[in-house]
């Protein structure tokens, strides 16, 4: 899928959208993020794909052009980040108000309802959701209009903590299960790392990156980074991180799988193996793969079997005498790991 | 008119409300101008029948029922219907089925209301439809009629007490009426 847009419009007095979009999804991994601060211009952005905000410019999908054509007709699903149920119809019928209008065949509903946990819902009211339920439930109606290509606009930002990682995880699930094109939009470095395989970068209405997200993501002045990776449970606390073992703040069941953040700001690192003890729990050897100057800082990205990056002052690069191939030990306390299941 | 402005948006909306603010009388006597025999639709030859007083309940009525009907529609999320545009239907699809209901009880109660006022009109009726009994009669002119009489003081009481229960049954049901639309 290929998604291509130019679209301008004036969004009150100040705010120009300007906006080139060309993204390519693979059908295996079909996500591509849109990624930017808040009031960057990334909803709208979503408004115009869909139809929903007037603008000047062309939209095409596989070449396919929709400009001009009403919402209705464009085949382009769209989750907002309030969910917007329809307050007067049970989840069943909020479901059922998608699947009767879907315009070609698209996944089944049991295949929809089960991806998304959505069967204990499907007599209750939207105002008996949670916030996590009611984005599933909206996604899931979504998806049975059988959308070409479906937009996702910060779906897990109004969430908490637990329901944000817990929904990102229906949307995972729904990506890899169903296999549904999807654009998603985000000022949150870490879904973006974990969900999309391609990445524009928007700022002030203007995308002015596109490429794989941790190279559009690791660009300067973009502050301090998360580092996202998968551990399995080993029992206590401790985790297998790509075959090296990682102690974690606190236990995790055995084979149980879970996610870690590490910021980029809390890994020391190291041009040889500690010959004394230090504090830091975890030492995982790796290899420096980029070093790049940020404003105010260097980041230098190391391959340890997961891909880490970390911040260091200039003067401590130097000292280090950092460059690609170099191998090195990143250390980080236990209790700078985040863990989410 | 509760979603879009226009020119002369305001003047549309003034004209729409005018006869909640003309006394009553003046609104009549315009309306006669307009159905009376040498009126423009004097061709009609109502005035002065019982549809000259639907006529003038329904006109009376109607800034109420329209004023409901604005605040109902302007309370519904106007992003609802783009979502439901964005999920495969057009836009008289979706002012039916997501605007329309959600609307549904500001709209129920504003014709509770509008009927309330219909039953208690008097001034533009009188001038339209006169008192005609069996035909124009309605209970506040009937009332009004009785009062005028000493011995009509009892049935008076009677259309009073009726004319009371009807208004005070619409009210209750167009507060119910408008609970329910704010609930769903």
């Amino acid at each position: 899928m290929r998604i291509t847009a130019q679209l301008q419009t004036r969004l009150g007095e100040t705010f120009a959208l300007d906006v080139v979009l060309d993204l390519s999804l693979d059908g295996d991994d079909p996500v591509a993020a849109l990624f930017g601060p808040s009031g960057c211009g990334k909803s709208s952005t979503l408004l115009a794909l869909a139809g929903l905000l007037p603008v000047d410019g062309t939209v095409a999908l596989d070449d396919v052009p929709l400009a001009g054509l009403p919402p209705e007709e464009r085949g382009i699903g769209l989750v907002p980040q309030e969910a917007l149920l329809f307050p007067h119809l049970t989840v069943a019928g909020n479901l059922s108000f998608a699947a009767q209008r879907a315009r070609r065949s698209g996944p089944a509903r049991a295949a929809v309802e089960d991806v998304l946990g959505l069967t204990p819902l499907l007599g209750r009211r939207p105002d008996a959701l949670s916030g996590g339920e009611r984005q599933r439930v909206a996604i899931g109606r979504a998806l049975l209009a059988a959308p070409r290509l479906l937009l996702l606009d910060e779906p897990v930002s109004a969430l908490d903590e637990r329901a944000r990682w817990s929904v990102l995880g229906f949307v995972e699930r729904v990506v890899r299960e169903l296999r549904v094109p999807t654009l998603y939009v985000s000022h949150q470095r870490e879904e973006v790392l974990r969900l999309a395989s391609v990445a524009a970068r928007m700022d002030a209405g203007r995308v002015v990156e596109t490429g794989a997200p941790d190279a559009v993501l690791g660009a300067p002045s973009l502050g301090t980074v998360w580092n996202l990776f998968r551990a399995t449970g080993m029992g206590d606390a401790e985790a297998d991180v790509a075959g090296r073992r990682v102690v974690l703040p606190r236990p995790v069941a055995a084979g149980a799988l879970v996610w870690c953040r590490l910021s980029s700001g809390a890994i020391t690192l190291r041009r040889s193996a500690p010959t004394d003890t230090v504090s830091a729990r975890n030492r995982l050897p790796g290899r420096v793969v980029r070093v790049w100057d940020t404003n105010d800082r260097v980041r230098v990205a190391v391959d340890c079997g997961v891909a880490l990056q970390i911040d260091l002052t200039p003067q401590a690069a130097r000292e280090l005498d950092l460059a690609d191939g170099v191998d090195v030990t990143c250390e980080f306390k236990a209790h700078a790991l985040e863990v989410f299941v | 008119m509760a979603r879009r402005t226009f020119r002369g948006h305001a003047l549309v909306d003034g004209a729409l409300l005018l006869p909640l603010v003309l006394p009553p009388v003046v609104t009549g006597y315009a309306l006669l101008a307009v159905l009376g025999r040498n009126g423009p639709l004097g061709a009609l030859d109502i005035v002065f029948t019982w549809k000259a007083a639907v006529v003038a309940a329904a006109v009376m009525g109607f800034p109420l029922a329209y004023r409901a009907c604005r605040l109902a529609f302007a309370s519904v999320d106007p992003r609802l219907a783009g979502v439901a545009r964005t999920l495969g239907a057009t836009r008289l699809d979706a002012f039916r089925s997501v605007t329309l209901p959600l609307a549904r009880g500001g709209i129920a109660a504003g014709a509770v209301l509008a009927f309330a006022r219909g039953v208690g009109e008097f001034g533009a009726t009188m001038v339209l439809a006169g008192s005609v009994p069996g035909e124009t009669r309605t209970i506040p002119i009937a009332v009004y009629g009785l009062l005028q009489h000493p011995d009509g003081l009892g049935a008076a009481w009677r259309l009073a007490a009726l004319a009371a229960v009807l208004a005070i049954g619409a009210l209750i049901a167009g507060e119910a009426l408008a609970r329910r639309g704010r609930a769903t």
